[in-house]
């Protein structure tokens, strides 16, 4: 949990060039978390050539974990292996275990589609589908899904909550029959967010949802997610240290395929153990 | 040039010794001057050449529906799109059999040629690098490449000599035969240009990859396999060849699809080869509508398939 740490006792050598802490994390800290996503040993190839190489951590309710380090060392790859997206590229193999609420979702037995609905993700660049309206668009998640939200009070409600949440409702809900190819990068993003969220998953990974977005977007969607932490676990990848600070409660270094360390965000950006990891956020490489 | 783009007025920049440029710097500027003159000339020549190439192009489509109009527009008239051919030696009469026949064999090669090569091209792409997709991509360029008599050929071997006469039918499969290999490549064509993203972002929805290909993939490229698909029906409309021994044409009404049947392309040549001066101008009248025919189709074709986002004026 969060580590108050005084600037006195910091490195000197690390104080400048430092992310800011802006946000106080204590609320969220306070809710009961349980262990959500429990990966272990997970090692993830293509053609041979380890991409991860056995990494280990859990993932919590009510928690927002965020993943850095520098392009190509696998953080992408790795939660691309959380949902079992990985493995529709040709040539790509996992090894290890990941669990979702103690259910190995690797099993033979498991079908990834059925893992995919369980854990949302949205990525780099927003990806809309052009030919479904807005509204259908926030839809297109229930067509799959048991029920396909009869239970939950029909569709209409649930993308207007699903809307509501990704913070787009009052903007677009005069143009639910327009087609998303009009919006702007912020919006579509926030669409695609509304999109992951419409079949309630429990976890949702966020692949450098802002890295294509403006200042002002960005701003909004990283408010989405502090929000989001409330119901579910939230896992960001995320190459920008800032953001990393401003969104998270844990934060995993990652370097050439290795999880270097997982620690509080705030103690990571302070005082991190490895000096790897020092040398990243103090901007010495990367 | 902006003012901004002038250096600041200052002092600390030495006054200028002289303003006559060296001999050296004059052979430069000559050089640069002869350069640019060239660079223009040469810009001159190609821009003509282009637009030159741009006319050529469009020139023979352009004589064609002139001479058409010209001679084929004054035969036109109520009785030739409602009457049959009148025997030989009384005037008047049409080609109704021929329109309606045309549209028969172009809508039975569409029903065999579209699927198929929508299938086929859909398969190429989500089964690229395959063995089996690669003999097949290849298989289908040689289709395409294949003269349309022999597809006439095989049709007539498979389903006029067999049941031993002409159909419609068989002359619906040469063009459906032909029709398939030209859909398949601009199908996986246009497949190919709908980003990976997007099929991603489907399966991440948890989309099954049946799914994500059959609804948003294959929907995403809709408006390119449309067009694709309008070229083959376009350039089958006006084939004779394929049906010259297998759709056999007819002069009389027909539309059984186990007989003969007339078609515009075949009634035109057997019109345009005849010795009569009134079959000639109907053979001209034929051609006119056999293009306007292939142009509605057009037309239709993209108004129902445009995006209905379009008709609300855009976002």
């Amino acid at each position: 949990m969060p580590v108050a740490v005084s600037d006195a006792s910091r490195p000197p050598a690390a104080r400048s060039g430092r992310p800011v802490l802006l946000r106080d994390r204590s609320a969220a800290a306070e809710l009961p978390s349980r262990i959500r996503l429990q990966v272990n040993g997970l090692t993830a190839s293509f053609g041979g050539r380890a991409a991860v190489k056995r990494v280990s951590l859990a993932l919590r309710d009510h928690r927002v974990t965020a993943i850095i380090g520098p392009s190509g060392c696998g953080k992408s790859t790795f939660l691309r292996c959380l949902n079992r997206m990985h493995e529709t590229i040709g040539g790509a193999t996992v090894d290890g275990s990941i669990t979702l609420d103690g259910e190995d979702i690797y099993a033979a037995s498991v079908n990834p589609t059925e893992v995919r609905k369980k854990i949302g993700m949205v990525f780099q660049r927003p990806t809309p589908f052009p030919t479904l309206t807005i509204r259908d668009n926030v839809a297109a998640g229930l067509k799959v899904v048991k029920d396909g939200g009869a239970s939950r009070g029909g569709a209409d409600q649930i993308v207007e909550r699903a809307m509501r949440r990704a913070v787009i409702w009052d903007e677009l809900k005069d143009r639910l029959s327009a087609s998303p190819m009009g919006l702007s990068g912020g919006q579509q993003q926030r669409l695609c967010i509304a999109r992951a969220l419409a079949t309630e998953p429990e976890v949702l990974l966020l692949d450098e949802p802002t890295a294509s977005l403006d200042p002002v977007s960005t701003l909004k969607v990283e408010e989405l997610v502090h929000e989001l932490r409330r119901d579910m676990a939230v896992i960001i990848v995320t190459h920008n240290m800032q953001q990393a600070a401003r969104v998270s409660d844990e934060t995993a270094f990652f370097l050439q395929g290795e999880m270097i360390e997982i620690t509080p965000t705030e103690q990571l950006f302070t005082t991190p153990t490895d000096p790897r990891t020092e040398s990243y956020i103090t901007g010495r490489f990367g | 040039m902006s003012d901004l783009a002038m250096p600041p007025a200052s002092s600390e920049i030495p006054p200028v010794q002289t303003l006559r440029p060296t001999t050296r710097q004059r052979a430069t500027a000559a050089r640069t001057l002869a350069t640019v003159r060239r660079r223009r000339a040469v810009n001159v020549v190609m821009v003509g050449l282009l637009v030159l190439s741009a006319i050529l192009t469009t020139l023979p489509l352009v004589l064609i529906l002139g001479h058409l109009l010209k001679s084929g527009f004054s035969s036109l008239n109520w009785a030739f799109f409602t009457q049959l051919p009148k025997p030989v030696g009384e005037t008047g009469g049409g080609m109704a059999n021929a329109i309606v026949g045309t549209l028969i064999l172009v809508g039975l090669g569409s029903l065999i040629g579209l699927p198929i090569g929508v299938g086929a091209g859909l398969y190429l792409v989500e089964r690229s690098g395959t063995k089996l997709a690669t003999t097949v991509r290849f298989l289908a360029d040689v289709l395409n490449g294949l003269p349309s008599i022999v597809l006439a050929i095989f049709a007539w071997n498979l389903l006029v000599r067999s049941v031993g006469h002409f159909s419609a039918l068989a002359g619906g499969v040469a063009l459906g035969a032909m029709m398939v290999p030209m859909v398949t490549r601009t199908t996986e064509e246009m497949v190919r240009l709908v980003p990976a993203a997007l099929r991603e972002a489907a399966l991440a929805l948890g989309y099954s990859r049946a799914r994500t290909s059959l609804t948003i993939v294959l929907r995403t490229a809709t408006a390119g396999i449309v067009t694709g698909a309008l070229v083959a029906i376009a350039r089958v409309a006006g084939e004779t060849a394929p049906l010259l021994f297998t759709a056999f044409g007819n002069q009389f009404a027909s539309t059984a699809l186990d007989r003969p049947i007339a078609a515009l392309p075949l009634q035109i040549y057997t019109y345009a080869v005849s010795p009569y001066d009134d079959w000639h101008a109907q053979a001209w009248a034929g051609a006119l509508v056999l293009i306007v025919l292939v142009l509605a189709i057009s037309l239709l074709a993209r108004a129902a398939t445009r995006s209905r986002f379009d008709a609300r004026g855009g976002e």
